[in-house]
This record gives C-alpha cells, structure tokens and sequence, in this order.
C-alpha cells in the first residue's frame, strides 16, 4: 500500500479543489466455520477499495474506483460531481491537524494474518468438539472471522496516515432442539493467543444452556433488575450511543436541542465515554476514516450531556471538534459519525452489594439480539435468573427488556466496579447500512425498574 | 485480465475449476434535509471455485486481482474445504438480452428532484418530519465460466433506495425506515409515502394494553422479517443439514390456504432477477406454497447432490464464498379482492408496521421472539391507540398457518413483493 500512498499524496497536491481526500482501504477477510462433524472455510477473499472525496464552494462530490491507476481519474470525476452539485452549500469542515504517520497492529504481537490457518482450524474444531461433547442432542457451532486491514487516508490540508488492523472473532454457539440458543463471541484487535485457552468458559457456556433448558416463563412487567457487564453495554451502545452522532442530530433539530451539553439524560451515577484509543478492541482507532486521530470522548458526566460524536463535516456543522468517529460503513459512502468502543464508566459497589438491592428482581446475563430506533430499544437477553432478598434463586426463559431511550439512564440506580468491555466484528448497523466493528461494554448495574417481556 | 486466464492459470492444479466474474457502475445520491452529496463508482471482482483432492475450494479478489495469488488462496481453500460431491455444469445457459430498466432518464438531479418532492409531501402531513435517504442506480454484469466448458454472462440495471423519516412527537421520537430494490426507474412516491408514513401515527393516540392471544395484522415491512425463517426453512442447505421443519412435509399443507408463496428468478423488474444462478444453472420461477401446500425446497448443486435430487437454479454466493441455495425475488400473491391493508377485514386488533428487534429467534426451527417497537391498536378498521414495547413470539409456521385475510396489492420490500397479511391468535406481550 506505501507506493499507493505515495500516488495518493501527489495526486491530492495535485488537486485544486477546496479540500480533496483520498482513501484506500485493503481488506483480506477468512472465516472458518466448523458444525458439529462439518468443517468449512472461505477466503481469505481479498478487497482492495479506493474512494476520493472532494469539497468545492461548499458541495461535495465522491467517487469510488477499483484500481489505483484510477486515482486522478477519481479526484476528477469527484470533482465535477461537487460542482454540479444543486445542494445547498455546507460549511468548510474542520480539517484535522496536519500528520503523516503509520501504525501496525504488528507492533503489538504476532499478526493474526500470519497465524497459520490449520491452527485457527484446529482451535475451531477442538472448541466445537467440547461444546457438543456436552449435548446428548442439539448443535454445535464454532464461526472464526479474521478481517486484516490496510488503510490509507491522504487529503490536502497535509494528512497521510495508514493503519494496519488485525481484527478477529470467535463465535461459540449451542442450539437445543425447540431453539434454546447460547452464544459467545470473543472479538479482538491484535494477537491470536487471547483465542487460546477458552477451554473453561466453554464447558461453562454449555453447564449454564443445560441448566436454562427446564425453565418457566415470567409474567411481563416492570420489574427491578440488574444487567451484566454485556448487556449494560448494549443498553448504552443502542439506547443512547445512536443517539449522540452528530449526523444523526444534525438532521433531527428538536432532537438535538433535548441532547443539548448540559441537558441531564441520566441519574448522577452515569457517566459514558467513547474511547477510540483501546487497541486491543474492535473500533479502536489510531486515526479515524477522515485521518483525525482517535481520542477518549466524555459523552455523559454525571448525567448530563458532555459531547457529540462527531466527523469534521458535523463539526463544522456544530461550531465543535472532530472527534475522531468519522467511519465508513462501505466504500463510496460519506463518512459517517459512529461510536468506536463505548462504555459507561464504573462506579464503586460490588456485585455481590447491588443484589442486596433486589428484593424480588431479575438478574439479567448475556446478549442476543438488540435494536433502537432511536426512541425506543429492544434487548433480548440470553439469561435470565429470579433473585429474592438479595439471592440469586432460579434460572426463567429468555426475556427482553424494552423501553424509552430517556426513561432507562434516568432509572439506573448505582453502577458496578467491574468494567468490561465486548467487542464485535460487525456489531453495529444503523438504518440498514453495512456493520461495523464496534466495542461496547460497562459495569454491572442495577435498575429500578424496566419492562420485561 | 480475464476469466479464460485464470481457468488456465488452474488446469494443472484442480480437477474443476470455475471463475465467476463481477462489474458493478453505480451513481448515488445522498439525501438529508440540509445537504446532498452525488457519489459515482465502480467495482469489479473475480472469484474462483475449484476442486482438487475431492475437496471443494474458494477465494475471491475485488479491486486489483492477481490470478496466480487467487490460485493459491483457492487451492488452500481446497485443503480444509468440504467434499466435493458434484460436477460443475457443462452446458451454458441460453444467451439472454440484458435486463434493463429504463435508467436512462434517472440522473443526479432528478433524483435530487425526487427526493426534495418526496420531503415536501412528507413535511405536508407532518412538518418535523425529517427524510434522510441514499438512491443507487447503475449496471451491475455478471459472468461464469468452468473448466467443463460453461459459459455465460448477462448485465441488468438495479436501484436501490433506501428511505429514512424521523419525526419529533409528544409520546416520543417516531422513526421508520423503507428499503426498496428494482430493476426499474426510481420507485413510485405514493407507495414510499405509504410505508414511510403508515409506522407514523402521532395525533390524537392513547396509549393502550396490547398483551394476549390478538389478531395481528403485519405491514409487507413486517411481513418481510417473519418470512426470514420460512426463507430459512425452504432452503435445500437446511434440509440436507437435517435441520428444516419442513422436510418430508411436500405435499402437505402447512401454512393457511390464503397463502401462496413465489420465488420469481424472472420477474420483469425484480432487483434479484437473472437469467441463471450463480453456478450457471438456468433459472426458473418456482411455487414453494401453493394455498398454503409446501411445493418443494431450493436447490443448488451441492444441496442438490446431497438429497439426491437436482439444482433449481437457486445458487447465490457472495464473491469468495461457498455457494447456497438462496430465495430472488419472494412473492406472497395479493388477494383478488378486498381492502389493502387488511384492517377492515380483520376487525380489530394490533397493526406491526416494522420490527425493531427480531434477536431471540430461531431461523432453522421456525421460532420467533419479534420486538415491534411501537405497534398500533386498532378497532372496527380504525386506528384508536399505541402500544410501546411489544413483543410477538411464536412459530412462525404456526403463525402463518392463522392466516384470515391477504391484502389486495404488493409492495415491494427489498427484493421481496408482499402485501399486509392478517393472522388471529398470535401470542402478544
């Protein structure tokens, strides 16, 4: 990619318009998937993607292309797509700081790319045989998706950075007959080893499915309840992260003005960041899509709203920062404000203290599936325990908890010390877009009262 | 480089081996209520199958393709790949026009005209609302050829749009979504205005309970979502894992006999038409229920080979991919009459015009858990109130099997053409 980077540079000192960028982005993708007996690979199908975007008198042109000799041939055609642009004229956006830098995941470890691929298979294998060791019926499924990604982003105002990512996930997965489903999934930036040695989690993974297979279902209701480390996550990933991208406001004044800095959207214990820089999680970044380098961001402090998230375009838009969350979701698109690695901040109570606060509750585990349409959001818990008087009791059947994006921070009671933190390949879609890697996590927590079903 | 070069570059190395080709020229526009952007592109990618040792190998290239690093990456494909058990196809499909729409008059400011209309209206029924959309359109071609002397080739025209509407309310924000799919000109604004709008009731609602056994009546938005299992169930990769619910079930009836269920390869205008699959099999229009009776599964080669019957033409594979047996364009066929939407038929009971959440389910077994967000209550046809939080669970065999009404038109969803569809007794929490 150095030699692309280097025509990307002479052509973007080449350009005249007003702002032009160029980024290249090549992806190498495999996924092993090992069901029951069945072994299957695909790839690594390898991508390679180039996308210029220009800004000329306050429009915007982009273009995708497919090779680099086609790299002027882009900016031009970028170009004349600004300028014959009827829209009406943005703002200059807020470019980033000039830099020209490179950062390897390499730095930090044995590459994934360069693991070989018996030994993913095998490791595949050897987890799929444990899950199902422990069925006398049922599936079991081992998915491992590696995405290795080169990046390039050069644009006028003096940026050239590249970043090289190792991203991978590994998907556990336990179906019983009626479709009682378990499932986990361990995604990571870096080295292969933390795959390794899984062993005990997943012969728990298959003792906790097995214990939920004779359970009884709740009566729906408001019910007090207490949310995992992953499920917390989710909550403040789908029902307030969305929420807080700036182009997501930007098209939504009277949203935007209730999501006002200093506006109070949760209890006082709720604090929420988005911080790019942990690399050793999915959506971390060293620099963004749009070359502005990654950075902790407080969302929430103490309740009230701090930041947006924000791309230099909605920055511009908003007198603000760039934040750093510029993402592209597919090639040929405009930068999108998106989370990276979101996560409310712990607090300092333990575990075992927050179930003293559940007379008659539900101590919720495990994520599977969650939506928000930005008002509402839906989570489907994997796990859910009856807790009295502070104990945790018996296993029910899957629940979801549901309800306003506004009622839920304001409902949180106190906050675990026990943050953790999730990632996900392709975790995160938004209005039907393609997912991208996110992370998402949190303490445990402990809410008054939320609607189960 | 072409396809020829790389089947030569694997005579050596494979038994079999078979290149697919992909060019893909695209415009898009960009909306939201303040700006606009154009865009233009273009992707073209390659992909190769073989088999070699008995086992079946892939691997695919977009962007800058090197055919001899895509021989190597299939063959070690190859060594942990699944047993080959078929041969690639030897007779090419029939030559075939190239299916175009009528493209030629789309342009970026038509779009843009189109798209400034279609706020416009929105903003007459309620002006907060915001439309944030992306429209697509280009030429997508496609090309195969095998080692065993197929080839073939064919090139169609497709727009893609995707619609968004946010409004600000009392009760809280209001959002939905509409995504649609042709080979044809931009899709018809009354019918985006009808799903855009139909999630979207803000005066004058109370809030009301919606637990229990009710009639359901799903919007073809929603409809589209339930029908991912039975997409799931037909599918001949299912039934040759063992897994469908509906094996052994030909003949039978499963579902209820208002409803038949199309999957149409050939439909004029249909964003998944081709003339044959992605192995090169022709394809053609198949019934999979016909008044609720279950016709038949969808095959490729492979699933084919592995239930001992022959391929339907129904391969579809993303580059680099082993291929499936995937549904095109699914069609649930229209009542000859009655209402559109299905409320006044239904009586009363709760209107799903879109579901947030289907996590919880179970494609294989036909189970479902569905959060709908906001749903509407309605009663002798009209709607008089919301419920926030629903969640619908079931079967959705079971479900569909309670079918009492069929609207009288489709929409297209997706690639998907379905009307509103009512079933009684569905389980609401």
């Amino acid at each position: 990619m150095q030699k692309y980077r280097d025509l990307a540079e002479k052509a973007v000192a080449s350009s005249e318009a007003d702002f032009a960028e160029i980024r290249l982005v090549h992806t190498s993708r495999t996924t092993v998937i090992q069901a029951g007996l069945t072994h299957m690979n695909t790839g690594p199908v390898e991508r390679f993607t180039g996308t210029t975007r220009v800004f000329i008198s306050g429009r915007w042109g982009i273009c995708e292309f497919s090779s680099p000799d086609q790299i002027h041939d882009a900016l031009d055609k970028a170009a004349a797509l600004a300028i014959q642009s009827k829209s009406r004229p943005v703002p200059f956006p807020v470019l980033p700081p000039a830099c020209r830098d490179t950062f390897s995941d390499e730095e930090s470890g044995v590459p994934l790319i360069d693991v070989p691929l018996r030994e993913k298979t095998f490791l595949c294998r050897h987890y799929c045989d444990l899950l199902g060791a422990s069925l006398s019926s049922g599936s079991a499924r081992v998915t491992y998706d590696e995405i290795v990604r080169d990046r390039v982003i050069v644009n006028s105002s003096g940026t050239s950075v590249r970043e090289i990512e190792n991203l991978g996930s590994m998907k556990t997965q336990l179906v019983l007959p009626g479709g009682l489903i378990a499932s986990e999934e361990l995604a990571l930036r870096g080295s292969f080893d933390r795959f390794k040695g899984r062993e005990k989690q997943i012969v728990k993974m298959s003792r906790n499915l097995l214990l939920r297979k004779t359970t009884t279902s709740i009566a729906p209701g408001r019910i007090r309840v207490i949310l995992d480390p992953e499920l917390t996550g989710i909550l403040i990933h789908e029902a307030f992260g969305h929420l807080v991208e700036a182009d997501f406001l930007e098209n939504n004044p009277a949203v935007a003005h209730l999501l006002r800095p200093g506006s109070r959207v949760g209890s006082e214990c709720v604090s929420i960041v988005d911080n790019s820089l942990h690399m050793n999680q999915p959506g971390s970044m060293q620099w963004d899509d749009e070359g502005t380098p990654g950075e902790k961001t407080q969302l929430v402090s103490s309740g009230r709203i701090v930041s947006w998230l924000h791309t230099m375009e909605t920055a511009a838009g908003s007198k603000a920062s760039p934040t750093g969350n510029a993402r592209i979701s597919e090639p040929g698109k405009t930068p999108e404000a998106r989370m990276t690695c979101t996560y409310m901040e712990p607090g300092t109570t333990t575990l075992e203290k927050l179930k003293l606060h559940l007379d008659d509750g539900l101590y919720l585990k495990g994520f599977m599936g969650g939506a928000t349409d930005m008002d509402r959001f839906s989570i489907a818990a994997q796990e859910a325990w009856t807790v009295r008087n502070g104990v945790l009791r018996k296993p029910v059947a899957p629940v979801v908890i549901s309800g306003k994006v506004t009622d839920v921070l304001g409902s949180i009671l106190d906050t675990g010390d026990d943050l953790k933190l999730f990632g996900n390949l392709s975790g995160c879609s938004r209005m039907g877009s393609t997912a991208i890697a996110v992370t998402y996590g949190g303490p445990h927590i402990l809410i008054s009262e939320m609607q189960v079903s | 480089m072409t396809g020829s070069e790389i089947l030569v570059a694997c005579e050596k190395v494979s038994t079999e081996a078979e290149v697919t080709g992909v060019r893909r020229q695209y415009k898009s526009l960009e909306f939201g209520p303040s700006s606009s952007i154009s865009g233009s592109g273009e992707r073209i990618g390659w992909g190769l199958r073989m088999t070699r040792n008995g086992k079946l190998g892939v691997s695919g290239e977009w962007g800058m393709i090197d055919p001899f690093r895509l021989v190597d990456k299939t063959i070690s494909s190859c060594r942990y790949g699944p047993t080959t058990l078929f041969s690639f196809p030897e007779n090419s499909p029939e030559l075939e026009t190239a299916l175009t729409g009528n493209l030629k008059t789309i342009t970026h400011d038509t779009v843009s005209d189109y798209l400034s209309t279609l706020q416009d209206r929105i903003r007459k029924i309620h002006p907060l609302a915001s439309l944030t959309a992306r429209v697509q359109w280009g030429e997508n071609s496609f090309a195969i050829m095998n080692s065993c002397g197929l080839s073939g080739s064919y090139s169609k025209t497709t727009t893609s749009s995707r619609f968004s509407v946010t409004l600000p309310t009392d009760t809280g924000l209001l959002q939905s979504g509409y995504s649609l799919n042709t080979t044809d000109s931009l899709p018809v604004m009354n019918d985006v205005l009808d799903m855009l709008m139909l999630p979207i009731h803000s005066d004058g609602l109370n809030s009301l309970s919606a637990a229990g056994r009710k009639n359901v009546v799903f919007s073809p938005a929603a409809f589209s979502l339930l029908l991912q299992a039975v997409k799931a169930g037909v599918s001949g990769k299912l039934l040759a894992e063992g897994a469908s619910p509906l094996a052994a079930m030909e003949g039978k009836q499963i579902i209820g006999n208002l409803l038949t269920i199309r999957d149409l390869p050939r439909l004029l205008s249909g964003a998944a038409t081709a003339p044959f699959d992605s192995e090169g099999i022709p394809t053609r229009d198949k019934t999979l229920f016909e008044d609720g009776v279950f016709a038949g599964f969808l095959h490729d080669l492979r699933s084919a080979a592995e239930c001992g019957t022959e391929s339907t033409g129904s391969s579809g594979r993303n580059l680099g991919k082993h291929s499936k047996p995937v549904c095109t364009n699914l069609a649930v066929d229209p009542a000859l009459e009655g209402s559109v939407n299905t409320l006044a038929e239904t009586g009363s009971g709760i209107l799903v015009t879109g579901i947030l959440s289907a996590g919880g389910g179970n494609a294989a077994s036909g189970s479902y858990m569905l959060d709908c967000g906001r749903v509407y209550q309605f009663r002798r046809g009209e709607i008089q109130g919301y419920h926030d939080g629903c969640v619908l669970s079931g079967n959705v065999y079971d479900a569909l099997s309670k079918v009492t009404a069929v609207g009288s038109r489709q929409y297209r969803v997706g690639t998907d053409l379905l009307p509103f569809i009512s079933l009684n007794s569905i389980s609401v929490r």
